[in-house]
């Protein structure tokens, strides 16, 4: 059941109305519970049962880890869970890569293994909720949060539905004790919810989908397509991904505001980082602080020797890389991100959090900034490319590609005119302009949607407008029509029809510009 | 609580209005090429049993010479049912499910593309719109995911109505004059083609699964069929040669996974519908002129041999 459908619509006002008719915090995660497999049935049925061996084992784990006094039979616990969870995830989504990989490395010396194929589908969100069943275990262990005993609580924090598919991987400290706690509805969390969903929508069906039309064209033939266009897709390709993940974290995150749950926030601006370890601190945050803390640390982190951390690092984004895709390209992304985060990380100490604001305050950036921060994202998108890209051959072709053809005039002019007959694509583009603008203005909020405090142009703006009705009024002769238009000196306008008006146009224009077809969010792949 | 009811509420109530607003422009288009469904399904319903209805895409639409047939089997009235690939075969075989009587006939001929992936909704948007009832051919999980679909596209008809701007494109020959009596697209017969387009057959990690869903489903039709004394056939598409050997390779997935797992029985091979390019109208499966001749034939004498076959 994807977001953006009318199934999910209807799905979600039921579940959020029954939750609120029922008064009792068990009742509600109980309902949670059942909904949320019904979500993730609604994918096929099977893998639910996945889900509850792996909510079972865990919660299990982590009753024995209370118990058990012992340093060998805690540890034998948390070894149990870890390969229960890395066991269903290597299977599923690691067989054919690795059985790829060991029959062409046997037929290096000769050997042949035989046919060691099964068809095995990729059970959508495994990567998502193994992490954060994992990372329960894993704290339990290490005494960071005390386990549960009520499994109810406990199988409702793995499978919540928002975050089931595409995360943000929650933490148990963070998230258990809110289905733990009793939950009260708040009428600002909950309109800011709707507000993070609209704008969730509209990044996804409105840019995402669109920007994908583009990258699509060319990158299914790469060969049959020229420099200009490449380079184009590849910038488009590093906003689908990003408008696609992180409106699916908005609406999770506003779905989640609406049970009165808070979620984590998964991305921070991170293409307005100045360097690679700050975009690293603002891109899936979710995932990137998991590796940091279960990975990164304990293989010694940053307090080693520097060869041994830059080992640490390195191993760190080879296993991120993995992590989101079965297939050498995925790795080599991880690898170029290790070794591009490397020198900053073994010089110098991160000095910018995901909280502060991008960019610093001013209503511009320096040229300074602005420069550090195109120099990243150009460096994000040569990753782009092998991330997108079929196969390593096929991204090193794209590069072959852009570097033939970047003084060839005519690639580009055939560029443009192709831009000047696809009407849709051109409109694409400028949406995008327009988005880069609107999240610059709004990077100091949560979410760009947050518009309780409207930037003073805008209100002058519609001050003005409303001014000049006034006057046009009086010139016609209208004298009623003036009187109501009549402004008060101080040009305050009612701000929340203002905001109404935004919002109306916002959802029309989602509905208008972005529902062609209804396609999957691309981080359900991983 | 409450207060959050009642600003949703206006704020929903305000959202009503504006798409009533919208809505209410809409226009719809009844020459259309799509809009011939509504004569094909009026066809279906009037042609006296036994028929032979034959289901695709475009392909068979734009391929076959129902005349041809009738005169080869004069015993069955021929309904050619093809309209558009993309509207998927659950639909195609949902369409004449309930419509079929047993004596019937039914010759598949689906594109490859129908066994690789799902064609997406927007044709199928179209086609519902034009013709309401067909919503019923529309699993109900789809029918619901395709609601905001169906609500853009008619965002876009009432935008495009109250700019006062044409909405359908109607360039001959897909135009719903474009049919003869039997449901075949004929305006393209002796038309020059345009450019040529290569339909290509993207076979990706999902695409196996993918097949053995479609696979089953037709396996259930047939079984379905057979309860009612229907006999059903399936026929490879035509394809443009140059195209084909260039994607062998899917094609030869396939038809082995055809060849595996189908109960229907199939008259020939991918490589008997193959025809030489220049044969094609405007993609790799529209054939016109001679190469409509070539493929009716060949249709009617495996279908003779097959019926031949089947009751003995």
């Amino acid at each position: 059941m994807t977001f953006t459908t009318l199934t999910f619509i209807l799905f979600l006002g039921v579940v959020l109305t029954a939750y609120w008719l029922l008064r009792n915090r068990t009742a509600q995660n109980c309902l949670i519970l059942v909904a949320s497999y019904f979500f993730y049935a609604w994918w096929d049925w099977r893998f639910c049962s996945l889900m509850a061996i792996s909510s079972l084992v865990d919660y299990s784990v982590g009753l024995g880890l209370a118990r058990a006094n012992r340093r060998a039979a805690r540890r034998a616990l948390l070894i149990t869970s870890i390969l229960c969870n890395l066991g269903l995830l290597g299977f599923f989504k690691y067989f054919k890569f690795f059985t790829a990989n060991f029959q062409a490395l046997a037929a290096q010396f000769g050997w042949d293994v035989g046919p060691l194929t099964l068809h095995i589908i990729l059970p959508v969100g495994i990567s998502f909720y193994t992490f954060q069943t994992m990372s329960y275990t894993i704290d339990v262990f290490r005494r960071r949060i005390r386990p549960t005993a009520n499994i109810i609580d406990y199988c409702t924090y793995v499978s919540f539905f928002p975050q089931l598919v595409a995360g943000p991987i929650e933490r148990a400290g963070r998230l258990l004790p809110q289905f733990t706690s009793p939950r009260r509805f708040d009428y600002t969390q909950a309109t800011d919810g709707c507000r993070q969903i609209l704008w969730g929508f509209f990044k996804k069906m409105a840019l995402a989908d669109n920007l994908g039309v583009i990258v699509n064209r060319f990158y299914d033939n790469p060969a049959g397509s020229s420099g200009p266009a490449l380079g184009l897709a590849t910038v488009c390709f590093a906003f689908q991904i990003y408008c696609d993940f992180s409106a699916y974290s908005d609406i999770a995150i506003g779905v989640a505001k609406l049970f009165g749950i808070r979620l984590m926030r998964n991305f921070a601006y991170p293409y307005f980082s100045q360097n690679l370890g700050e975009f690293w601190r603002r891109w899936h945050i979710s995932l990137s602080t998991w590796f940091r803390d279960y990975v990164y640390i304990p293989m010694g982190g940053s307090r080693v020797r520097p060869l041994h951390k830059a080992l640490n690092i390195l191993v760190t984004f080879l296993v991120s890389g993995l992590w989101h895709g079965a297939a050498w390209h995925f790795v080599v992304w991880g690898l170029i991100h290790g070794a591009c985060v490397m020198p900053r990380l073994l010089t110098d100490r991160p000095a910018l959090k995901a909280t502060d604001v991008p960019g610093g305050r001013g209503l511009l950036p320096s040229w300074k900034v602005l420069g550090r921060m195109l120099l990243t994202f150009a460096i994000v998108c040569v990753g782009w490319v092998f991330f997108r890209a079929q196969t390593i051959s096929d991204a090193f072709l794209v590069f072959r590609k852009m570097a033939a053809d970047c003084l060839n005039g005519s690639a580009y002019l055939e560029l443009l005119a192709l831009l000047g007959e696809k009407h849709r694509m051109t409109r694409t583009l400028y949406f995008l302009a327009a988005f880069i603008v609107v999240e610059w203005c709004r990077r100091e909020h949560e979410h760009a949607l947050v518009l309780t405090s409207l930037p003073r142009w805008l209100r002058w703006l519609a001050y003005s407008g409303r001014r000049s009705l006034h006057g046009l009024a009086g010139w016609a002769g209208a004298a009623q029509v003036q009187s109501r238009l009549e402004c008060r000196i101080v040009p305050i306008l009612p701000r929340r029809w203002l905001r109404w008006a935004i919002y109306t146009a916002l959802i029309w224009i989602t509905i208008d510009v972005g529902t062609k077809t209804t396609s999957q969010f691309i981080y359900f792949r991983f | 609580m409450r207060r959050f009811t009642k600003e949703l509420g206006v704020f929903v109530a305000i959202q009503l209005a504006v798409g009533a607003f919208i809505l209410s422009h809409v226009r719809t288009d009844d020459s259309h090429y799509l809009a011939s469904t509504r004569d094909k399904h009026a066809l279906l319903e009037s042609a006296p049993s036994p028929r032979i209805i034959f289901v695709g895409g475009s392909s068979m639409a734009m391929g076959l010479n129902c005349a041809v047939i009738k005169q080869r089997l004069p015993d069955y009235n021929p309904v050619n049912m093809g309209l558009h690939l993309t509207l998927g075969l659950e639909f195609m075989l949902a369409e004449i499910e309930d419509d079929l009587k047993a004596g019937d006939v039914v010759v598949l001929s689906p594109e490859y593309n129908l066994f690789l992936a799902d064609q997406g909704n927007y044709i199928l948007l179209q086609v519902v719109e034009l013709r309401p009832a067909s919503l019923a051919y529309v699993k109900w999980s789809k029918a619901t995911d395709l609601g905001l679909n169906y609500l853009g596209r008619l965002v876009r008809r009432g935008i495009k109505g109250i700019q006062s701007r044409a909405d359908f494109s109607n360039d001959p020959p897909y135009l719903r004059t474009g049919f003869n009596e039997h449901g075949d697209m004929t305006m393209h017969w002796n038309m020059s083609p345009p450019k040529l387009v290569r339909v290509g057959l993207e076979f990706n990690d999902s695409s196996p699964r993918y097949m053995a869903l479609m696979i089953e489903r037709l396996n259930e039709f047939h079984s379905y069929c057979r309860k009612r004394g229907v006999r059903v056939f399936l026929v490879y598409p035509p394809f443009a040669d140059r195209h084909f050997h260039e994607q062998r390779g899917v094609v030869d997935k396939v038809q082995a996974a055809l060849d595996k797992s189908l109960t229907i029985p199939i008259l020939n091979r991918p490589a008997d519908s193959v025809q030489q390019i220049d044969r094609f109208f405007d993609t790799s499966y529209h054939l016109f002129g001679d190469g409509i001749g070539v493929r009716t034939k060949e249709i009617a004498d495996l279908l003779a041999d097959g019926l031949k076959k089947s009751k003995g």
